[in-house]
């Protein structure tokens, strides 16, 4: 492991006097070497905290940093290394990049303050052969003020990557750049960070950013992290309603357990569903069920007389649809209940129409009922 | 057709041209545009019509005659060294304390504020006999108390080092408010990612931090040598006694002989405005090339304080020695001379001997309470009448596309260049000739008050009117209403934290002037500053430290009341 955290706390004041709000709450984790991992999470989840903690820019209350095998904080062994002692790559969400130089001195920066002296000569190899890398190398002579959002943002970089960091801390990179570059931007990171075979953390609120980029996908909510995994596991398996409806958007339905032989059947207001899962769980507990919009078969009735309700099959009616270009969405009423179903754009139901949707068992996730 | 459409406009031309120019509208932005071209401009003209004219014609007599004075080049050499040394010593005390105060987890960092504000309201006269009750050879506290280490008489604060310090104390307030707002607006993460680049502090300080807020330093660096040139306190408690003579001195100096010197005073007022000016205009000419530096990105920081680690109880001592110096030193001898029917060096005999007979005889004595009135009166009215024409000139200068506003605001703005006892020199030129009585009264008080503090007003008045979006007015004017009642039932009410905040400045200002007031009143006119002035040329020392005490009190409530109400006090960069 190239980064462990164990049981990570910090509090800041809160608005009153004397009282103390828990930032990061025992939050324990580890990357391994090469890999990008991201802790994602609404604002004020503990996300940056838990980023700058590691950076040493906050000092936590409790807990262990651990990065290559060199402990940075401890609070049993009462370690502190300083951040500027830590040696760590950092991009910053405002870039940070000093206005008063230019591209090659704000790069060069590290290489001239930093405890090993290096000669003219290599400080211009290494500036050059890190600008090279993130295409900037025609840019070194050019006022850092007079750089797109996009050439900052490498900027920042390619000041995090000369040293040649055992990790790199990214917060929020992508967030101040425009929809078109921010894409671009993710697919440009995520192949650096392959390529150099760097190991990363990267913080951000964006899920889509998340799942596109990391290995593993922390998150994150009132300081403590609710889920950890492959993005797929989290997309596909949300433990929580709260990683289910901040992953993606999703259908959650309260229900109650009916039925379990081999697979449990769960009752909901709008109709059962069959569905298998690896948790214990027993005859008329209360239950949660996610279904993502694109999981939800939708064609309308074809006139045949509607036999007996199945599992998985329920009908409604089309209140509205939107089209959004790659897909259309339809608002579709089960009773006193409203769904959104996602579909291919050659399916496009008029509103008022009555429909047949079919849910399959594999993509219903059964979660904890409502706390 | 062509001749009938001709006739037609002709006829409905003139009427309507009467119509708007009778408008209240017209009225109103009319006489602020000439109140203010009037108070700017009419003072320097007879300057320099005073300076470069006698009876005979063009002169440069005047010139001549100032400049021929023995040891000139000394007195423009002494100016300069006054000004350099005092600004170096405010730019560096105020920076250092506004890092520790924004920017690290210094202890005490309640102190700071007390110490920030409490010279910044104790009148500069005042200031200065409070550096002499403490540092003068004779009876300087701090020099008998450091005379059984470092022999008789240690230092003296009649002395150009004395200035500089005093001067520099009294300065590092501004530069604090200054810079504490340069540092508050600075992206912190532009620091911390050079610490994440391996920076150690000082080399952070040096090469990223100092850079980053030279604009601001430079402006702190122009408006604080300016100051230092105007200063008039200083130089005259301490300079004059022992022949250290710089501009505004000397400008006193020629008016108090008899007969006095006009010409040879303008002559110098004229030198020192041509200095200032620089200053002014070099500080005007950064505003625009600041632009490229800003790091203010409109995101709500939440910076965290850098650790200071085991420098955090020595910089905690700086503070410390610095509240000392600048605030309990001062202010505590100043309550103690004001408890002694006759001045000598703090003792227990002396303390015992208190007694508060002084404030009973300056409550009683008629000079003082008449003195205290005219403050007032002129605080209050001055303030006022600022503030108002400032709000309208500042809605020309914002609002409208009028060709030539950019020449009102650099008109109500000239006057900072304008040294007190310059413009008090420019006003007797102007009124001593003048056939109406304005000399002699009240009124030319106000007038000094009112073109001086202009600057301020329209700094206050023009910021907060670009904050009003022009949609609230429009709007207005869509439902109707005329421009007089969009301007006063819109404009000024949202104006009016800004106004308030400039009106509270301006009393304040006001309330120590005294270079100005020096030169124009006439006896029966009498302000606070300057009845201390006359008693200590009286050597009623300790009554005038009773005074002292409770003008500094009058302004620590206003500050206090102005709190409570709400109002920011923000310093311009003035």
């Amino acid at each position: 492991m190239l980064l462990t955290i164990e049981g990570l706390t910090k509090a800041f004041p809160g608005s009153r006097k004397g009282e103390r709000v828990l930032a990061v709450d025992g939050v324990s984790l580890s990357v391994e070497e090469g890999k990008m991992f991201t802790l994602l999470g609404p604002s004020g989840c503990g996300k940056t905290t838990t980023l700058r903690s590691i950076a040493g820019l906050e000092r936590p209350d409790a807990g262990e940093i651990t990065v290559a095998g060199r402990v940075f904080f401890s609070s049993q062994k009462r370690t502190w290394v300083p951040p500027n002692e830590r040696g760590l790559g950092m991009v910053f969400q405002s870039y940070a990049i000093w206005p008063h130089m230019d591209v090659f001195k704000n790069v060069a920066f590290p290489l001239l303050v930093g405890r090993k002296k290096l000669d003219r000569e290599e400080i211009q190899r290494r500036v050059d052969r890190v600008l090279d890398v993130v295409r900037l190398g025609d840019l070194a002579g050019r006022q850092a003020t007079d750089l797109s959002g996009g050439q900052q943002q490498r900027l920042a970089l390619a000041r995090a990557l000369v040293m040649e960091p055992p990790l790199l801390l990214l917060d929020e990179p992508l967030s101040n750049l425009d929809a078109k570059l921010r894409e671009e931007m993710r697919f440009e990171l995520k192949r650096l960070q392959r390529d150099l075979g760097i190991t990363a953390v990267y913080v951000t609120h964006d899920q889509s950013e998340a799942l596109a980029m990391s290995n593993v996908v922390a998150v994150m909510r009132d300081g403590k992290i609710e889920q950890q995994g492959r993005p797929r596991e989290i997309y596909d398996r949300p433990a929580t309603r709260f990683v289910a409806s901040f992953i993606g958007s999703t259908n959650l339905f309260e229900g109650r357990v009916s039925g379990r032989n081999g697979e449990y059947e769960v009752t909901t207001p709008a109709g059962t569903v069959r569905t298998p899962s690896e948790q214990d769980l027993s005859l008329g507990d209360d239950v949660t069920i996610s279904i993502r919009p694109e999981h939800i078969g939708i064609e309308p009735e074809d006139g045949t007389a509607a036999g007996p309700p199945q599992p998985g099959v329920w009908r409604g009616t089309v209140a509205t649809r939107a089209f959004i270009g790659e897909a259309v969405d339809h608002l579709v009423e089960v009773g006193d209940i409203r769904l959104r179903v996602r579909s291919n754009p050659r399916i496009s139901i008029p509103e008022g129409t009555s429909v047949v949707l079919t849910i399959l068992g594999e993509h219903c996730t059964v979660l904890p009922a409502r706390e | 057709m062509a001749e009938i459409a001709a006739a037609e406009t002709a006829t409905t031309w003139l009427p309507r041209l009467r119509r708007r120019i009778f408008r209240l509208e017209f009225l109103i932005l009319g006489l602020a545009v000439i109140a203010v071209g009037y108070l700017a401009v009419v003072p320097l003209l007879y300057l320099l019509w005073g300076t470069f004219f006698d009876a005979t014609g063009p002169t440069l007599r005047f010139f001549q005659e100032a400049y021929s004075e023995v040891g000139l080049l000394n007195m423009i050499g002494t100016s300069l060294i006054f000004a350099i040394g005092s600004t170096t010593i405010s730019l560096v005390v105020g920076t250092l304390l506004a890092y520790l105060n924004v920017r690290t987890d210094v202890p005490l960092r309640i102190v700071f504020f007390a110490a920030a504000l409490v010279p910044l309201i104790i009148p500069g006269i005042l200031y200065t006999i409070s550096w002499i009750f403490l540092l003068s050879p004779r009876i300087g506290l701090l020099n008998r108390l450091a005379e059984p280490i470092l022999g008789p008489r240690p230092w003296d604060i009649f002395s150009l080092p004395g200035m500089i310090l005093v001067e520099g104390l009294h300065l590092s307030p501004i530069v604090f408010l200054l810079m504490v707002a340069a540092f508050r607006s600075m992206d912190p993460s532009l620091e911390e990612s050079a610490l994440m680049s391996g920076a150690r502090i000082p080399t952070m300080f040096r090469r990223i931090t100092l850079p980053l807020v030279r604009p601001a330093l430079l402006s702190a660096l122009l408006v604080m040598a300016v100051r230092g040139l105007e200063s008039f306190e200083v130089p005259a408690l301490l300079g004059i006694p022992t022949g250290i003579w710089v501009f505004t001195s000397r400008i006193w100096r020629a008016l108090d002989d008899f007969p006095p010197g006009f010409g040879v005073a303008g002559a110098y007022a004229f030198s020192l405005l041509a200095i200032t000016s620089i200053g002014v205009f070099l500080h005007s000419r950064m505003g625009n090339r600041g632009r490229r530096f800003q790091t203010v990105t409109g995101k709500g920081f939440r910076p965290r304080r850098l650790e200071l680690g085991r420098a955090r109880w020595p910089a905690a001592a700086l503070v410390l020695v610095y509240f000392f110096l600048a605030v309990v030193l001062p202010l505590g001898i100043l309550i103690y001379a004001s408890t002694q029917r006759f001045y000598s060096v703090p003792s227990p005999e002396s303390i015992g001997r208190a007694t508060l007979d002084n404030y009973g005889y300056i409550l009683g004595l008629g000079q003082a309470q008449r003195a205290l009135w005219n403050s007032l009166v002129l605080g209050l009215g001055s303030a006022t009448a600022v503030m108002l024409i400032m709000a309208v000139i500042a809605w020309i200068v914002v609002r409208t596309r009028v060709s030539g506003r950019w020449l009102l605001d650099s008109l109500a703005s000239l006057p900072l260049a304008v040294p007190g006892l310059v413009m008090g020199v420019s006003l007797l030129f102007v009124y001593l000739r003048f056939p109406l009585p304005v000399y002699g009264t009240l009124l030319i008080l106000f007038i000094a008050y009112l073109t001086r503090y202009m600057p301020y007003g329209i700094r206050y008045a023009s910021t907060s009117m670009y904050q009003i979006a022009a949609e609230l007015e429009e709007s207005a004017q869509a439902s109707g209403a005329s421009w007089w009642q969009s301007f006063r039932r819109i404009v000024l009410p949202l104006l009016m934290p800004g106004l308030l905040a400039g009106w509270i400045y301006i009393v304040m200002v006001s309330f120590r002037e005294l270079s100005s007031s020096i030169l124009l009143y006439t006896p029966g006119n009498e302000v606070l500053s300057i009845v201390i002035w006359e008693q200590w040329q009286n050597g009623q020392f300790t009554q005038l430290a009773a005074l002292g005490v409770i003008m500094v009190a009058i302004l620590l409530s206003l500050v206090v009341i102005a709190y409570k109400l709400g109002a920011r006090i923000g310093l311009r960069s003035a």
